[in-house]
Parts: C-alpha cells; structure tokens; sequence
C-alpha cells in the first residue's frame, strides 16, 4: 500500500491472467459441452441409486458435500429412494435448461447440486473413484459464473431488450465480451494441474523412482486385467516398453501446468491427454472420460492457437494470392486475435 | 467492477487453496472432503516376485447335487471396493496388521449376506488366485496358483442380522 487516496489495483498480471476481456461465447461452448456431457454421458444411473437406497444402513457413511446438502433434513440424513428419484428428475431438468441456457444462472445451480447429491450419495457406500470430482467441481463453477450470456435462450431474450452488465463489450464482430468471461476457464485448468500434480507427488511420494521400473505399471495391469478383463494384461510382460509408458505418463502429470502458463502449448497438451486417458482405458478400463472433457476448459487457447488456426491462416494466405476479393484474404479474428500473443497472460 | 475482481479472485484462491491441500497436504481423512481430494491412485511400486491376490466369493448350498455360486457385489448387496475389502480380511492373506479377530469379523459378516441371501447355504467359500509377477513382468504363461477357503455357515441368525437383505 502506497497511502494514496488512489484506488488500488489489482497486479497486472493477476488481472490480465483471470480478467483479460474474452468473449462469453467461449464460456458459452465450456457450458454447452461440460453440461451436455455430464447430462448426457454421465448422470448417475437412477437404478443404481434405487439399488443403493436398499442396501443395509450400517453401511451408509456419507462424506461432507452429501451432509451438507441433506442439512435442511438434519445432519448425515440419509437420502430415501422418492427423494433420489425426485433429485434425479431435478437433474434432468436443469440439464436439460442448463444447455438451452434457460434461466441459467438456477439451473445450473440445480444441475450442480443434484449432480453432487447423487454422485456423493454414490460415495456414500465406500465406493470412492477420482473420475467425477473434477466435473463436479467443474459443474459449481460454472453455476456462479456468466456462462449463461451467450449461446443461450436467455441471451437471446436479454438481446431483444438490449441489456449490457458491467465490463462488457461488443467487438466488430457482434460478439460480447468481458472481462468476467475468463476466469471460470482460467480456475479450471488451475483445478486439473493441482489434480494431476497430485498424482504425480502421490507417485514420487509412495513409490519413488521404482515407480518408473516397469514391474509397477505391469502389477496394475495384471490387476486390473483380472478383475476387469482389460486387455493390458496381455502386455504385462513387455518391461521396457511400460517403463517408457511410466515415464511418459508421469512427465504429463508434472509437466501440465505448462498448458496454462505457455498457452501455445495447451493444444499439444490436450492432445497427450486424450491419448494418454484413452490409453489408460484401452490397458486398464480406467474411464476417465469426465477429464477428456474438461478439456475445453482450454477452448480459447485451442481457438487461438491449435493447428486448425494455423491451416485456415494458410488458407486465407493462399486465397489471396489466388485473388483477393473485399473480405476475402483477411483472417478470421481467432487467428488475428492469437497471434503475437503469448506467454502468462 | 474492482470489488467484483476481488470478489471473484478469493472465489478463485479458496477453490485452489483447498484443492491444494486437499491434494497434496495429506494429514487428513482422504475423502472426507470430495470432490476436492488427492489421487494416490495406482501411486505404489511394485517389484518382480510380488503377488497379486484375487478373491472370488461362493456360496456351497446345503444339497450336494447343487452347484456352488459365484456371487458379485450386487449379489451380496455391497459396493464393489467395499466387497474386496472385506473378501480381503476375510481370506486372512490381506497386511499383517489383520488380526485373527478381524479375519473371523469378516468372514462372520459375509455369512451374514449369504443367509440373508438364501436358507439353503451350508458354506462359503473364497477361491483366491494369485499372480506371481516375475523379472519380465507377468505373462500368461506365468506361475498362477489358487487357494480355497471355506468356512461353514452358522445355522440360526438373530432376525436383526437378516435385515441385510431386505429391500426398502
């Protein structure tokens, strides 16, 4: 503090990291996309929390997230089979409204809420996985953020009666932006580089460097070959080969919040992860599929910067040399608004 | 709009603060508060000549004709890691610090499933396959050798031990 009577200001590249301005269509396609995945690919099945809501009451133990959203019933309440079912229509709905952008801002709270009720209800059983959390958390983000101004039914009405909010702007292409469009994008690739450092601390910590020896990621395969029937067990004896799958793997989880911080490197990032998770679930059926599509938290560093930005710039080359015509040539403002741009911004 | 920024940003550090302890600062129960918690997931090292142990769950009815049953999770009403835990105690091979007291726990509670499941069971029975990893990993021609573990049902269970089965 300076002691002037000036306003304080945020560091600048505290700011520029959360705050840039980006248009909320962005954010809108994060929405659209974690939303419809999770309401579509991922709800929990409603016959397995009827089966759940059978089984003995000793052993129900219900983790901090499900006794807090059943504390208006009283604390550690366990869920009956009507109110799960009641839950999971809730879900469905506000899903389905979520994606519409139909009053978002409540059904993505609903949708958040009744997803973590049901998963943690799940949970509840001693059946713990590391699949949902991610989307989960992802889900509540989402809930308080703006994701619901653009590419919805709610924005169109907003449209019609030509409302603007504070720190938003509309750029010569008709899109609005702002500077509160980024950073529930910016907090959730945060959230996946601490979930995948954690795993590689884990890896270092528990294991140490005979992690790396090939006879470890060989265990897990025959384990998981065993009691899942996956197919990597018939590769449990190809020592060298897993030793450099183990290294690789491990380089990924340490290395990730280079996708943040170099965000020309997010797309390659992105890439390694959607081979490494589908590798995972060919060997291991590990089905990390949530995390495969949370990776679009990413979207404006893959608008900007991926290979698809780099071809139609190559296009747009080539069709002005051919012949340019007005508007013809001039490339689209992705690839105008990426390049030069780089770095922790 | 600053106060927003500031608002937003401690949103922002807290969701990180405690993902990072959750994640990384491991002095507490693991999953007490999901969805914020740690991945220790497939984190142990393993080296050739260790074992991997898996157990099946059977039941032996009373008439010798009647086949045995292999019996799941959803069979016996449990969670599946919950079942593996307790097959676990009950085969006597999991970690040292099991204690006799423990094995016979287990393998009490799993009767109890069983009788909720059917009158006519005499015995339970884990078939324990082991799988021996070796210098080059482990290949289907590798050692596997198999355990059988059999206890008998106690006839006559209180009416409480039966809820088990029961559905709501």
């Amino acid at each position: 503090m300076t002691g002037r009577a000036t306003r304080p200001r945020l560091p600048e590249a505290l700011d520029d990291h959360f705050f840039e301005p980006m248009s909320l269509r962005r954010l809108a396609i994060f929405r659209i996309v974690v939303v419809a995945a999770q309401l579509l690919l991922f709800l929990p099945e409603l016959d397995y929390q009827m089966w759940l809501a059978s089984i003995d009451d000793s052993l129900f133990m219900p983790r901090a997230a499900l006794r807090v959203l059943m504390s208006p019933f009283g604390w550690a309440v366990r869920p009956d089979a009507a109110f799960l079912q009641m839950v999971w229509g809730a879900a469905v709905v506000s899903g389905v409204a979520a994606v519409a952008g139909l009053y978002s801002r409540i059904s993505l709270f609903v949708f958040a809420a009744a997803n973590t009720l049901l998963i943690g209800h799940t949970y509840a059983y001693e059946e713990i996985h590391h699949t949902e959390s991610l989307i989960v958390i992802a889900l509540w983000i989402l809930a308080f953020s703006r994701a619901g101004e653009a590419l919805s039914l709610d924005a169109l009405g907003r449209r019609r009666k030509a409302v603007r909010g504070p720190g938003r702007a509309e750029d010569a292409g008709g899109e609005v932006r702002s500077d509160f469009a980024r950073w529930p994008l910016r907090l959730m690739q945060w959230m996946m580089v601490l979930a995948y450092l954690s795993a590689a601390v884990s890896k270092l910590k528990h294991g140490g460097l005979d992690w790396f020896n090939g006879h470890t990621l060989a265990y897990f395969l025959v384990q998981d070959g065993v009691r899942k029937g996956a197919m990597g067990i018939a590769v449990a004896d190809q020592i060298e080969l897993l030793v450099v799958l183990s290294i690789f793997a491990f380089l990924f989880e340490a290395t990730f919040a280079a996708a943040v911080l170099v965000p020309r490197s997010a797309w390659m990032y992105v890439a390694w992860g959607l081979g490494l998770h589908l590798g995972i679930y060919v060997l291991q059926e590990a089905p990390f599929f949530q995390w495969m599509v949370l990776y679009a938290c990413f979207v404006d560093e893959l608008l900007r910067y991926g290979p698809g930005v780099r071809v139609r710039a190559w296009l747009a080359r080539r069709t002005s040399a051919v012949g340019p015509a007005a508007g013809v040539g001039s490339p689209p403002s992705e690839v105008a608004d990426g390049i030069g741009r780089s770095g922790l911004h | 709009m600053i106060l927003r920024k500031l608002g937003v940003l401690g949103f922002c550090a807290g969701m990180l603060l405690f993902q990072v302890y959750t994640g990384l600062v491991e002095t507490w129960d693991g999953d007490w508060y999901w969805p914020f918690f740690d991945y220790p997931m497939y984190s142990s090292a393993h080296h050739p000549g260790d074992i991997y142990r898996y157990a099946e769950l059977r039941s032996i009815p009373c008439d010798p004709n009647e086949p045995p049953e292999v019996l799941d999770d959803r069979d016996v009403r449990l969670t599946r890691f919950r079942l593996y835990a307790v097959m676990d105690r009950a085969s006597g091979l999991a970690a040292a610090s099991v204690d006799e007291t423990a094995v016979r726990d287990a393998r009490r509670f799993l009767s109890r499933l069983l009788r909720a499941r059917s009158d006519d069971l005499c015995a339970a029975e884990l078939q324990i396959r082991a799988y021996h990893l070796g210098e080059d990993g482990y290949a289907s021609t590798s050692a596997t050798d198999s355990t059988v573990v059999r206890w008998t049902l106690e006839p006559g269970f209180a009416p409480a031990d039966r809820h088990l089965g029961d559905t709501r």
